[in-house]
């Protein structure tokens, strides 16, 4: 089952002609996603990987249905493409570009929230998968994942993969792998993934993966703290890190007390949220709630 | 990236937001134009991006020709905040009525611009906030409509400000907005907005941070981007479009991933020991950045004799190993006149680890494919 995404989704990929979009299409399909359209403005008539090209997002309507688009499109052109994305009607977006100027991703959030039934992952997102079912973005490994109960929520794209791997090396299968993104503003944001995770039947424990900077986690403490049900590990990367260096991504402006290591710490202690030291802990302190 | 004050008064002035009679000083000649320009006494402001200049001795008032010439003498060339002073800007001395702040910054839980102003400035607006936060005002704004006119002039007045100030206050908001939205800035700032004795309103500071993202669309400072990166690695870094951060210990980390290295930074120092850097190559790992990223780390070991490993962990998850190992195995052997030890971890998709290995199969690579044995490996190459 998993959420956002099911095996039987059809998937558009914007930017499909893309050296990134061309290459990620390809591993895709591999994984089994059925990919039915892919769309770059100019392309219309080929194929990619046998997939056909469209020059717009309505066109390839005309001719597909299709339940979720990949943007690979690059930055300069991500707040057009999404915007186009959502004026099709189309309800989910994996947003995979990175470098998305800051102003734009803010503009594409407020038409989000602006559309009733849009909803979007990223910038800067490795993607989604439902292991075994389908892989959206760079999370298309097979050997990284398998089919489990463990649901994973990350804002770090490559720890994403690594927990993932770890698990599985383990034994654990997951329900959903999911990268939200790591840019200061997201489609998605940590709280409105665990209260999905919470209404998933497959999923039975939740690995939180922060990091420092924002409200992400804080935000789902408190959630967690009032109407969680399942059992949450959570990691935050960086804890290691020496103040004052700016080595995350965007570099969150800590506001107000809040976004510090510290704050996020004390969260998720009073929200009952177990926190691994290192991210090979987690298969240890996951296992445990199995 | 921070503009510098006198940056941001440029396009303060671009946008007909009032600033002082001002004039750049970049080497001691270039005094004598500056008191032609804007007479004596005059503000001798050094120019670095970081605040809390005045405090640290950054600023000062010259009221004669000597006073302004040794100001110059002492500050030219001298460190302050971290950084270089690489020139000054001379100003016209305001005399000062009262202190204002206006402030634009992302929200970014709200995906909103904020407005942040208050009748009171000339301090950071966090302690204006902790000390009297009821002088500020807050509101967020549409990122799709934009700030109006009419709305900036709510905000004067809830401000409790008015005739001139009212006025004032709201036509250098309103514009201010247009400055942030322009320039794809994360931060827009004039603080303080100073109202002198004889009723003029005047920005006496300016702070603009622009989206790095964002410089596509404005090519002007791209060139800019890099200058006050005062670490000679981490400039380079930057230029090369990695991610590196100079630390001080004995082994130099690197993963292609900012979560990652950092993961890895924090199981070194779960086994008792620091990194030396952070480098996180990014992701799309092209031949040339990854002989590039390796070779900073060579350059560091050579520079810092406490660095006594590097530890690189590369994680494939679209790419195929070929051009990473074509990179790495020719800063190897570039380098291979830096005298320390590089332990190698490659994980994710299986093909492409398996490919790996065979492409480095013969060489006398430290090579892993579990991240905890590899770092046992860099340990051992300390302890050694």
């Amino acid at each position: 089952m998993g959420i956002l995404i099911d095996s039987g989704s059809k998937v558009l990929v914007q930017g499909i002609t893309g050296r990134l979009g061309k290459k990620q299409t390809k591993l895709m399909l591999e994984y089994g996603t059925d990919i039915v359209a892919g769309v770059t403005p100019g392309k219309g008539g080929e194929t990619i990987h046998g997939v056909p090209v469209y020059d717009t997002v309505k066109e390839s309507l005309e001719h597909h249905d299709v339940d979720v688009s990949t943007v690979y499109v690059p930055a300069p052109y991500v707040e057009d493409a999404v915007n186009e994305t959502i004026e099709a009607g189309i309800e989910f977006g994996v947003v995979i570009s990175d470098w998305v100027p800051y102003q734009d991703e803010m503009r594409i959030k407020r038409a989000a929230l602006n559309s009733d039934d849009f909803r979007h992952i990223g910038p800067n997102t490795p993607g989604i998968a439902i292991p075994d079912e389908i892989a959206l973005g760079m999370l298309s490994s097979p050997s990284v994942m398998t089919e489990g109960n463990v649901a994973i929520v990350s804002r770090s794209g490559t720890l994403t993969g690594e927990i993932a791997e770890n698990l599985t090396e383990r034994g654990i299968g997951q329900s959903v792998v999911m990268g939200l993104g790591g840019d200061p503003i997201v489609g998605t944001r940590t709280v409105e993934a665990v209260k999905m995770l919470e209404e998933d039947d497959d999923t039975e424990v939740i690995v939180l993966v922060g990091e420092i900077g924002g409200t992400m986690e804080e935000e789902a403490s408190e959630f967690i703290k009032e109407e969680g049900s399942k059992p949450v590990v959570a990691f935050l990367a960086g804890r290691s890190a020496p103040r004052q260096k700016k080595m995350g991504h965007a570099g969150a402006i800590v506001r107000g007390g809040k976004g510090t290591i510290e704050s996020k710490m004390a969260a998720f202690d009073d929200a009952g949220i177990e926190v691994a030291d290192t991210i090979w802990d987690i298969p240890d302190m996951v296992e445990k709630h199995l | 990236m921070r503009l510098l004050e006198f940056e941001g008064k440029d396009i303060f002035q671009g946008s007909e937001i009032r600033v002082p009679e001002r004039s750049v000083i970049e080497e001691e000649k270039d005094l004598q134009k500056a008191i032609d320009d804007i007479g004596l006494p005059m503000v001798l402001k050094a120019q670095v991006p970081a605040g809390g200049r005045g405090k640290a001795g950054g600023i000062k008032i010259a009221e004669t020709e000597s006073e302004a010439e040794d100001a110059v003498g002492e500050l030219l060339g001298t460190e302050l905040k971290g950084h270089k002073v690489r020139c000054l800007l001379a100003e016209e001395k305001l005399d000062i009525e009262r202190e204002m702040y206006c402030g634009i910054v992302g929200d970014d839980e709200n995906a909103a611009p904020e407005i942040i102003i208050s009748s009171e400035g000339g301090v950071d607006i966090e302690s204006i906030a902790e000390e009297s936060p009821e002088k500020i005002v807050r509101k967020r704004v549409d990122p799709m409509s934009g700030l109006r006119p009419y709305e900036a002039r709510n905000l004067a007045k809830e401000l409790g400000l008015e005739r001139d100030a009212f006025r004032s206050f709201s036509d250098a908001l309103f514009k201010l907005y247009g400055i942030f939205e322009a320039y794809d800035a994360k931060l827009s700032e004039i603080n303080p907005l100073v109202e002198t004795r004889e009723g003029r309103f005047i920005a006496a500071d300016s702070k603009i941070v622009i989206d790095d993202h964002s410089l596509f669309r404005h090519p002007e400072f791209e060139d800019k981007r890099t200058r006050y990166i005062e670490n000679e690695l981490e400039r380079q870094g930057s230029e090369k479009g990695v991610n590196y951060v100079d630390l001080d210990g004995e082994i130099a980390v690197m993963a292609n991933g900012a979560g990652l290295a950092m993961a890895l930074m924090d199981l070194i120092s779960k086994e008792g020991h620091a990194p030396a850097a952070f480098l996180d190559t990014g992701g799309g790992l092209s031949e040339q950045r990854m002989e590039d990223s390796l070779k900073l780390l060579f350059d560091k070991a050579e520079r810092d004799e406490k660095v006594k490993a590097i530890l690189v962990n590369i994680r494939f998850m679209i790419s195929p190993p070929d051009a990473m190992v074509k990179g790495f195995m020719k800063a190897m052997e570039d380098r291979s006149d830096v005298d320390v030890p590089v332990v190698l971890v490659v994980r994710g998709r299986k093909s492409y680890v398996e490919k790996a290995k065979q492409l480095l199969e013969g060489t006398d690579i430290n090579l892993y494919t579990d991240v905890e044995e590899g770092v046992k490996a860099a340990k051992e190459k300390i302890t050694r």
